[in-house]
Formats: C-alpha cells, sequence, structure tokens
C-alpha cells in the first residue's frame, strides 16, 4: 500500500517528518528538532502535531513503529521510514523540485523582459 | 511526579483511553525532552492548547471509526431489505401481473403499472445493479432520488386523487428511511446480495404459506390480513436474531440487524395502527421496539453490549 497521501499534496510538517526518517530512525523530540533544522527553524512541530502526524504516516503505511526504549526514567518511541514512505517522499520532491524549477524558469523570462522594457 | 509533568498527564486526558494506552508516556516523554533542552519549568500555553485541539480530534475519529463497521453493516442490510421491499411492491402492488381483475381504473394507472410511483421501485433496482457493479456513487443517487419522488407523490395523491395513486404512504416512507440509511455507508455487494436474495426468498415464504392458508389471490395489497401479519413478525424475528447472534458472540451483525429491527417495527407500528388499529400487529411492533430497548441494555450491562462488541480493529497508533 503506496498510502491514501498518493494523490494529495503532503503539507510542510509531514514533509519534513518524513525527510528526517529518511537517513533513519528517530524517536520524537529528535524528529522536532530535525524538522526545525531542515527548515531553517521556521518549522516548530507541537508535540500534538508531531504525534497526529505520526498516526496518520502509521495508518498511510509510511511509517512504522521501530522499538520503544526507556531512557532516564522517559520513555521513547522510535519511527522509521517504510519503502511506501520513501516512494512519498521521493514523489512529493520531486514535485517540490519540479515547482521550483518552473518558478525559476518564469522570474527568469520576467527578468528579461524586464531588461528588454528598460532598453525600450 | 513533578508538577510539569502532571500538567502534561493532565493535557493528554482529552486523547481517547486506548490511544492513552498506547502512547502517553511516550508522548509525555517527548514533552519532557523538549522542555529540559529549552530550560522550562511549565507548560507553554500552545503546548497544551495543542494537544488539547489533536486529543479532542483524536476522540472525535475514534469515535467515528468505532461505528464505521456498524453504519456500513446497517446500509447493507437497509440496501437489501429495501430492495427486496421495492420488488415485493413492483409485482405486488404495482404490476400484479397474476392477478385476473382490474384493480385501479385504467385513468389512475400508468402503462400495466397501478401508479407512477413504480419509478421508486425501478429506481431501487438500478440501485441494486450499481452497488452490485460497484459503482457506489451512482447507487446512492438513484437511492436519494426515491426520497424527493415519494414525497412528490405522496403530495399530489393528497391534492389529486382521482389523477393520482400510489401505495400507502407509510410504505412509501419506510421506504424513504431504508434509502437514507443505505446511503449513509459504504455498502459490501456481497452483504446487499445476501441480504436482498435472504429476504425475498423469506417474503415469498411467507407469502406462499400465508396465501395458501388464505386461499385468496396472491396480492400484497395493504388491506390483506397476512400482510399485516408479515410486516409485524419481521421486526421480531430481525430482533430475535440479532439477540441469538449477541449471546452467542457472534456479534459483527446483531447490531445492524437491532438497528433494521427497530426502524422496521417503527414502520409496522405506524402503518398497523393507521390500518388496523386493533389488530396484534401493533402489539408485536411496539413489542420489537421495546424489546429491542431492553435487549440492548440489558447486554450492555452484562458486558455483551453491542456497542463494543461491533467495534472495527482500532487503529495502530505506533
Amino acid at each position: 500500500m503506496v498510502s491514501v497521501m498518493t494523490n494529495d499534496e503532503v503539507r510542510e510538517p509531514t514533509f519534513l517528518i518524513l525527510a528526517a526518517l529518511a537517513d533513519g530512525k528517530k524517536h520524537g523530540y529528535a524528529l522536532i528538532k530535525e524538522a526545525a533544522e531542515m527548515s531553517e527553524q521556521r518549522v516548530q512541530l507541537k508535540v500534538g502535531t508531531l504525534y497526529a502526524a505520526l498516526d496518520r504516516l502509521t495508518q498511510a503505511g509510511s511509517v512504522r513503529s521501530a522499538g520503544d526504549e526507556v531512557v532516564s526514567g522517559r520513555h521513547r518511541r522510535y519511527f522509521e521510514l517504510t519503502s511506501d514512505g520513501a516512494v512519498v517522499l521521493e514523489r512529493e520532491a520531486a514535485r517540490l523540485e519540479s515547482n521550483a524549477r518552473q518558478a525559476r524558469a518564469r522570474l527568469k523570462t520576467r527578468l528579461a523582459i524586464g531588461g528588454q522594457e528598460s532598453l525600450a | 511526579m513533578s508538577p510539569l509533568e502532571a500538567t502534561y498527564r493532565r493535557a493528554v486526558r482529552f486523547y481517547p483511553a486506548e490511544w492513552r494506552a498506547a502512547n502517553e508516556d511516550v508522548v509525555i516523554g517527548t514533552l519532557l525532552d523538549e522542555a529540559e533542552d529549552t530550560g522550562r519549568m511549565r507548560p507553554r500555553f500552545t503546548e497544551v492548547a495543542s494537544l488539547a485541539a489533536h486529543g479532542v480530534s483524536a476522540s472525535v475519529g475514534a469515535f467515528g471509526y468505532r461505528f464505521a463497521g456498524t453504519r456500513d453493516r446497517l446500509a447493507s442490510l437497509a440496501f437489501g431489505a429495501g430492495f427486496a421491499l421495492a420488488l415485493v411492491m413492483f409485482f405486488g402492488t404495482e404490476w400484479i401481473p397474476w392477478y385476473p381483475e382490474e384493480l385501479y381504473t385504467p385513468a389512475e394507472q400508468v402503462g400495466p403499472f397501478a401508479s407512477a410511483t413504480v419509478l421508486v421501485n425501478v429506481l431501487w433496482f438500478a440501485g441494486l445493479m450499481f452497488a452490485i457493479s460497484g459503482r457506489r456513487w451512482l447507487a446512492r443517487v438513484a437511492l436519494l432520488l426515491t426520497v424527493p419522488i415519494s414525497v412528490v407523490a405522496i403530495l399530489l395523491v393528497d391534492l389529486v386523487p382521482v389523477l393520482w395513486n400510489r401505495p400507502p404512504a407509510t410504505a412509501l416512507a419506510f421506504l424513504m428511511v431504508l434509502a437514507v440509511l443505505a446511503s449513509l455507508g459504504r455498502v459490501a455487494r456481497r452483504d446487499v446480495t445476501a441480504v436482498a436474495a435472504t429476504v425475498v426468498v423469506a417474503f415469498a415464504g411467507i407469502t406462499a404459506l400465508v396465501a395458501t392458508m388464505d386461499g385468496a389471490p396472491l396480492s400484497w395489497r395493504p388491506d390483506r390480513a397476512w400482510v399485516i401479519a408479515a410486516a409485524g413478525w419481521w421486526p421480531a424475528l430481525l430482533v430475535l436474531v440479532s439477540i441469538v447472534l449477541n449471546f452467542t458472540r457472534a456479534t459483527t451483525w446483531s447490531a445492524p440487524l437491532l438497528g433494521l429491527g427497530i426502524v422496521w417495527a417503527g414502520y409496522s407500528t405506524v402503518a398497523g395502527w393507521a390500518q388496523h388499529p386493533d389488530a396484534f400487529i401493533v402489539v408485536v411492533s411496539a413489542g420489537a421496539i421495546s424489546l429491542g430497548a431492553i435487549v440492548g441494555l440489558a447486554a450492555n450491562l452484562f458486558g455483551r453490549g453491542y456497542q463494543l462488541r461491533l467495534v472495527a480493529p482500532q487503529p495502530k497508533t505506533d
């Protein structure tokens, strides 16, 4: 199952969670820190938001639990990306890259037109 | 437990119990990790608000998920029962190909059919075909179209009784309720087919039996005693099957059957009261409703509740 998100746009927090898991399993707070780092501190995930997203991703088959541990009396659960989740992440990354390329191409056109207008 | 942890644990109480059993300690651990890393001894308001909002959302979602299976099975039952009734009405009141006499005046008839409400029956047939072929959306449209058509038919007959004819308003109203119930859930092809076949065969069996005893030509006219008897015993039979299923722990279908039984009993009571106020149908139907309510309550009290037994598997939350 490639998940229910096959045809839906992945929202930024979800994309960042998937991206944070791409290089290996992580626990909840590590995901929050990694999402903030990847977004240059723009996205500060709330714990409630994080676990709601993880619930959805788990049900969709994109993410799975990778074991629990107790550190200094605190419970931690690790999560990892599934192969379906990697497909979703890859597709979303390609979509964002394509959008960015299109945007840059149009900006170049705008600059070119602007240059001609200023010459005229 | 620190005051900070106690505050966090109060905030996660908004989540459903099953979710908390699986995730509470992990979520609290994450919250404490973050508080320690950012040097806080007090929770942020936005943290607690986020937990409350997601907790309420998860509780509402879990409620909907819990009853989704029951709703879908009730939809399948209503679909099958509605189709069977539409089939019986089509042959028994609208067409009656085996009946030797004219039931209605030619002015009232629409071609070979007794009334224009034959369209309601045809839409039910189309709905079943769509459902069996997996076109749920079209099936839903066909069923829901029967509602305005039935309403118009009921109103028109009251306005121009000489020109228009129709089956009893109670029968049309019952079909409308079944159409709405059938449209509320995702009907399964196999279930709809099985229920429709069962109801048709059972109804035909009862009809043949009572008609044999009655000795009169077959027709599903509302003033026939056998119809009253069959309509009255149907809900009671459904409730009885529901009880047996519930107490044999084969509970998947017990609540949907109880739901359909109660709806059917309501129809039978109203129809019976309108046509035969002294008939036993009223007692039987009202009895079925009461029995259903009592059994449902008792089953819950004794831990074999319809609600709890009917839940779909809980979503994985870890």
